[in-house]
């Protein structure tokens, strides 16, 4: 039900531009419907996890 | 082929891996079509799983596999899906790593590891609550550089 996956934004330039990546780390959450840039702790990332869902 | 990790770095993730509880699989995805890191990736875990009987290694091709890269959604290549080992079974814990983990991104590959070993996400109890009412999935994709 949950993946977490590292992606290498230089390896894979395509997805990060598709994503608007231009920051790192940037999570993208179900691919695009939420979005986290720089280092987020647990409750905002759990909070920006609950909006995505909600979209 | 010449070793990609020297003796002070294996001495490194020895001692880091002396805190293993469970065995890990780790599955690499390669492909026979541009891949650039390849040969390097799979060689690195090569080098890491030997470091400790508890660690163990698959190669797979994202082509000739195909089945296999489906039911752990592997769509790229270099990919590690790095896993569970019970026995014979493969506990697949949805965690993968796409592209080479050089560099900084080398600790993220071993911290993995030890994460998938202890079977333990880390995570506090008002998120646990949360994820266990999920009704739909959930793919998080955190880009990185390796430098």
């Amino acid at each position: 039900m949950i993946r977490a996956e590292a992606v290498d934004a230089m390896e894979f330039p395509d997805l990060a531009n598709q994503f608007r990546v231009q920051g790192v780390p940037q999570t993208v959450i179900n691919a695009g419907k939420g979005s986290a840039v720089g280092a987020f702790p647990e409750g905002r990332m759990l909070a920006e996890i609950k909006r995505a869902l909600a979209e | 082929m010449e070793k990609l990790l020297n003796e002070q770095v294996t001495g490194q993730i020895q001692q880091a891996f002396a805190e293993l509880q469970q065995p890990v699989q780790i599955l690499f995805f390669g492909s026979q079509t541009e891949c650039d890191y390849c040969n390097e990736t799979q060689q690195l875990l090569s080098e890491v799983s030997a470091l400790d009987e508890r660690v163990h290694l698959s190669v797979h091709d994202l082509q000739t596999d195909a089945a296999l890269a489906a039911q752990y959604q592997v769509d790229k290549a270099p990919a590690i899906v790095i896993a569970g080992k019970d026995g014979e079974t493969i506990l697949d814990l949805g965690i993968q790593f796409s592209g080479i983990p050089s560099g900084y991104e080398f600790s993220t590959l071993i911290n993995d590891i030890l994460l998938a070993s202890k079977r333990d996400s880390g995570l506090g109890n008002e998120t646990r609550e949360f994820l266990k009412t999920l009704k739909q999935p959930l793919h998080m994709q955190v880009f990185v550089t390796p430098t």
